[in-house]
């Protein structure tokens, strides 16, 4: 299968996905009294109460996202609470970090398979190593992966570090004590682990693609002045490390010009 | 059935590959037959490298439903 002629399935993957939301919508409705207007998400129409509303708002507050992407995942998580006993919000920030990290373990699959494409000969390697190029590493009109990966691992570390402070701050208001973590805390924590996890992977991903000679001279002086700049002795800089494993010669190189 | 949604699609196309990954190579053509998974996980992947930001315009629509 060409991994380029995809697009005509668009029309076909947006009712597979949607097809059946037409009914929540109704649901909304009748289970609630608030009914207070009409949003569109992804092309359906649907009616949202006040609750709902606020759930959306306080999700695209809470991981940064668009609001109309946040009333999506919001609208997939309204079966969660029953199933996780957690609130709506919980659960929509939970589906978040999983749609992230199920996106860059799909990633480090193919990664997987294009390794094994150095030793083994098939149609599926050929198809792993021709869809992790040109569908993931190349993507049209977009910044180059290794940057990108840069900038997204940095985003990630600047976040964990902002729930770091929120965890402390609970903490200090707990007056000293480390009582058992609160239910929402347990979310906060749920975030920073999977944050953590999510920067491993795109460690991996930029590892796989220098090693695929896609990094340039200015991405492996971003990546040192990045490491010169930590301050922190942490798993976050163990993956760094990692990155920056792929190039062990560009890297050393780089180390002795800049120790000059 | 249970619904589609964009994280049962992503976990499917994990399954698919990580089968692959354990020498089930005949779930290549699952993608073949339907490639609808990959369109979910290609949008995803959009919005992890950049997060769609928040504009006033959704948060409006949000507050008065009015797309």
């Amino acid at each position: 299968m060409d991994p380029s002629s995809k697009k005509h399935r668009k029309s076909e993957c947006n009712q597979l996905r949607y097809g059946l939301r037409p009914i929540r919508a109704i649901r909304a409705v009748l289970t609630s009294l608030l009914f207070i207007g009409k949003v569109t998400v992804n092309g359906e129409e649907y009616s949202i109460n006040d609750e709902f509303k606020q759930n959306v708002l306080n999700l695209s507050d809470e991981v940064e996202i668009n609001e109309i992407e946040a009333a999506a995942i919001v609208l997939d998580s309204q079966d969660d609470p029953g199933i996780l006993g957690r609130s709506l919000l919980e659960c929509s920030i939970i589906r978040f970090h999983q749609h992230r990290k199920y996106v860059l373990d799909i990633i480090r699959l193919l990664i997987d398979l294009d390794r094994e494409a150095e030793t083994e000969n098939g149609p599926v390697y050929d198809y792993a190593t021709q869809y992790l190029r040109e569908g993931v590493f190349a993507v049209k009109d977009s910044q180059r992966i290794v940057p990108r990966c840069m900038v997204a691992m940095k985003d990630v570390r600047a976040w964990i570090q902002k729930l770091n402070d929120k965890i402390t701050a609970a903490a200090v208001l707990a007056g000293g004590q480390t009582p058992e973590l609160a239910g929402e805390l347990e979310t906060v924590e749920f975030s920073r682990v999977s944050l953590i996890q999510q920067h491993e992977l795109m460690a991996i991903i930029m590892c796989r693609a220098i090693e695929t000679n896609l990094g340039q001279e200015d991405d492996f002086k971003s990546l040192l002045a990045e490491l010169k700049a930590t301050d922190k002795y942490d798993s976050l800089l163990g993956t760094f490390i990692l990155a920056a494993r792929g190039t062990p010669l560009w890297f050393a190189s780089l180390l002795a010009n800049t120790s000059k | 059935m249970a619904e589609q949604t964009t994280l049962i699609a992503l976990q499917t196309l994990d399954r698919i590959f990580l089968s692959i990954l354990e020498g089930r190579h005949e779930n290549l053509d699952l993608l073949r037959d339907d490639g609808s998974v990959l369109d979910v996980f290609e949008e995803e992947l959009k919005k992890v490298w950049t997060r769609p930001a928040r504009s006033t315009e959704s948060r409006n629509a949000i507050n008065s439903g009015m797309v």
